[in-house]
């Protein structure tokens, strides 16, 4: 369901809706630049840790160190500059063909992050023909055939860990990966078990491991065990970006709006719940929508002018949901397919599908999740709508009553209907 | 340990970034001496580069970033270079402001660029940030008569080239000819010349049975004098062959029309061929100051130099059209030459005197 169409059901409310667009367009065409009132007003916040070291680091050791440090803080708060200080920091190295190691991973882990797969793949067979034994390696490598959706290849990387790291960590990318190719349930009591039996885990891999089993338990339609799986995570460490964007997307799917609004209002500095937030705030129909709605084709516009723009699920989103441009959001959905393959790339394309009807579109996704045997209830009762046959549990699931059945499909909200 | 530390992190594939990396916007203006611009820097770019944090509680206040204005003016400058063929322009900072985008808030430094001799091509050294965010790009965007030029810069290239010229020949030569017609008719100083001069025109034969000819042959002789005179002088002046002080060019043609409307008063009848042509001179110099102060693109220079004449000519011409039927119609009558015309003459002189102290105390 879109924007457009719930609009629709009370006249006046898209005059509403075009005037306040009208007027946020007005103010932010009329921001110029101004003097502000008074030395205590403040203008901006810095992330914690931020770096302020300009220097280029002139020997090996320095440069990785702190390009390292430079990806570890893109990953928490989610902003891509660092990304850009990591590739400086590593300065004649990041072109070099015959990097050393070190250099080699984290070349592999930027161009992870910037979404260049192919890119990092290239880097990380590198390491690994480097050192076959290299666990860092064989780890980014099976996220990254993970994301590609190409999942034998992910396991035998998650098998290969094996001797390499601790139990936990081998368990944790075999359940992920095996819970994407029919073996959901199975997965998640194997990773409870042996969560459970764990002591004195590390903070980091505590909420990677609440991560792996929210995610299924959302696949599967269990809501409450995913909830608090998110909430142990996120109070595992201090919030980082993609913990606190996947936790805005579980809300916005429980409509549970104004605890995302109330997410938004704690972190803004995370870009990425702007988005969230827009939905949420479109579905309560709180006066700011509008504003909120302008500052995200704000940024996407000015992302746009930079000239290495890329779509991605978010952008689809956007111009399906808040856009209503159902049949942009689908190219994008389509675009980034190619690249990408997790559950929630699939589920925009089938809805951006469904909107613009253009369901034939959607019928490489069907597919992929038919072969694949991927559960998920969101994409299941979507494809209904599609009139494919939604995936039978197969012999795999040890648990056939974990699985969905048709009878979860009500409970099933695929995005915020307002 | 460590390194499981740091593996584990890599478990998660990261989601694709909604921030947009980081980018500086930099509008330029062309003006008469370089450009008028400003240049959008965001402070979330500045703390890494020079740190405005100065109190550490992860806040950046208008005062913190006010007191800074002098480090992030110079550190912004240093990163920047125009040029004009060849030769770097001198770039000033005013008093800066702050500007809230979509992604933060941005300082706003106003830009006065000044190129000591201010031709094509105009070229853009870029260098922001480049050192410390590969990432970072310079988004520049040149203003001009139609949709603005825009540059990405980035660290691979630093370099943009400006074209300011825009418009085709063809509708340069139409703006410029304009240029030229408009400036004589609101050029009281050259109508008022040009008036006293084309007042007795034909005056020599009373005989009316001559109909227009002898007074259609003074005309022509007198503006061909002042065109050719004007021509020459404008041409040298603005190819810079010749350059003289304005204010005595401009005072010498407020003199002009003191002696064109002295000698109206006390020889009228002959035509004053050898004043239009010497103070015509002085006039072509007056015409070079205005092209001067218009922006030209020097790769066209004679062409438009060659539209701005032809349109000072037109506007010429019209003048003549309009007035000659009306002093053809009043001369049959005496009180046009017996009143009128020492009127007019001591009127015109008087102008041109008030303007001849007036430029030259001014």
């Amino acid at each position: 369901m879109t924007y457009s169409n719930n609009n629709s059901a009370i006249p006046g409310r898209p005059l509403l809706a075009a005037l306040v667009l009208l007027c946020s367009a007005l103010a932010s065409a009329q921001a110029a630049p101004y003097l502000p009132r008074s030395d205590a007003v403040v203008l901006a916040t810095v992330p914690a840790g931020v770096r302020t070291a300009a220097l280029r680091p002139k020997d090996l050791q320095s440069a990785t160190t702190q390009a390292a440090a430079d990806v570890e803080s893109a990953r928490i708060t989610g902003d891509p500059r660092y990304l850009g200080y990591a590739q400086s920091a590593l300065g004649p190295w990041w072109a070099a063909k015959d990097a050393p190691l070190p250099v080699v991973l984290i070349r592999a882990q930027i161009h992870q992050h910037n979404h260049l797969f192919e890119m990092a793949l290239v880097d990380l067979d590198r390491a690994l023909a480097l050192d076959p034994r290299n666990a860092q390696a064989r780890l980014t490598r099976a996220a990254i055939y993970q994301v590609q959706g190409n999942y034998s290849a992910a396991a035998t990387d998650c098998r290969g860990l094996a001797l390499l790291v601790e139990p936990l960590v081998t368990i944790d990318c075999m359940s992920r990966v095996s819970s994407l190719r029919g073996e959901a349930s199975e997965a998640y009591r194997k990773l409870v078990l042996l969560r459970n039996r764990a002591d004195g885990m590390e903070p980091r891999q505590r909420k990677e491991i609440e991560l792996t089993l929210a995610d299924i338990s959302k696949r599967l339609g269990n809501d409450e065990a995913a909830r608090q799986h998110y909430g142990i995570a996120l109070s595992a460490t201090p919030p980082d970006a993609y913990t606190l964007l996947t936790f805005a997307d579980f809300l916005l799917e429980r409509r549970a709006y104004s605890e995302v609004t109330a997410l938004f209002g704690r972190y803004p500095e995370y870009a990425d719940l702007l988005l969230r937030a827009t939905l949420a705030a479109r579905a309560m129909r709180v006066p700011n929508a509008g504003a909120l709605a302008q500052q995200l084709r704000e940024q996407y516009a000015a992302h746009q002018r930079r000239g290495d723009f890329v779509p991605t699920r978010d952008y689809a989103r956007f111009l399906l949901d808040i856009e209503g441009k159902a049949a942009a959001a689908l190219d994008a959905a389509l675009v980034n397919w190619r690249s990408q393959r997790e559950p929630a790339d699939a589920i925009i394309v089938v809805r951006a599908a469904i909107a613009a009807g253009r369901t034939a579109a959607a019928a490489p996704v069907a597919t992929f999740i038919r072969e694949n045997g991927l559960e998920d209830v969101r994409l299941a009762a979507l494809l209904a709508q599609l009139h494919v046959p939604p995936h039978v549990p197969s012999e795999h699931s040890a648990q056939p009553g974990l699985v969905h059945t048709a009878g979860h499909r009500e409970q099933v909200s695929p995005e915020p209907a307002a | 340990m460590r390194i499981f530390a740091l593996a584990l992190l890599l478990l998660l594939a990261p989601q694709a970034l909604a921030h947009k990396p980081s980018d500086s916007y930099l509008q330029l203006t062309p003006t008469a001496h370089g450009f008028a611009g400003e240049w959008r820097i965001a402070l979330r770019d500045l703390e890494p580069a020079i740190g405005l944090d100065r109190d550490g509680d992860r806040k950046i206040t208008w005062g913190e970033l006010r007191s800074r204005h002098a480090e992030i003016a110079s550190y912004a400058i240093s990163r920047l270079a125009i040029i004009s063929r060849d030769s770097p322009c001198d770039v000033h900072t005013g008093p800066q402001l702050v500007d809230d985008l979509s992604d933060g808030a941005y300082t706003v430094l106003p830009l006065v660029v000044t190129c000591e001799r201010n031709v094509a091509p105009w070229s853009i050294d870029y260098s922001l940030l480049f050192d410390i965010d590969a990432t970072h790009r310079g988004l520049i965007a040149l203003h001009g008569a139609g949709a603005p030029q825009t540059f990405v810069l980035s660290p691979q290239n630093t370099h943009a080239t400006l074209s300011v010229d825009g418009p085709s020949p063809g509708r340069q030569f139409i703006t410029m000819a304009r240029e030229g017609i408009w400036h004589i008719w609101i050029g009281l100083d050259h109508l008022l010349f040009l008036l006293a001069l084309l007042l007795p025109a034909g005056l020599r034969s009373r005989d009316e049975s001559t109909g227009w000819a002898p007074m259609l042959k003074d005309v022509v002789t007198l503006v061909t004098a002042f065109t050719v005179a004007h021509s020459i002088t404008l041409s040298l002046a603005a190819l810079k062959i010749v350059s003289l002080p304005p204010r005595l060019i401009e005072t010498t043609i407020a003199l002009s029309i003191v002696v064109a409307g002295l000698r109206l008063r006390y020889a009228i009848t002959r035509p004053a061929t050898w004043i239009a042509f010497s103070f015509g001179l002085i006039h072509g110099f007056g015409f070079a100051n205005v092209l001067a102060d218009m922006q030209l693109p020097s790769g066209s220079l004679a062409l438009s130099l060659f539209a701005f004449n032809i349109g000072v000519e037109l506007g010429q011409c019209a003048i003549v059209l309009l007035t000659l039927p009306m002093i053809r119609y009043a001369r049959r009558h005496v009180f046009y030459e017996r009143t009128f015309m020492p009127a007019a003459a001591l009127l015109i002189a008087t102008i041109g005197l008030a303007w001849s102290v007036e430029r030259v105390v001014g």
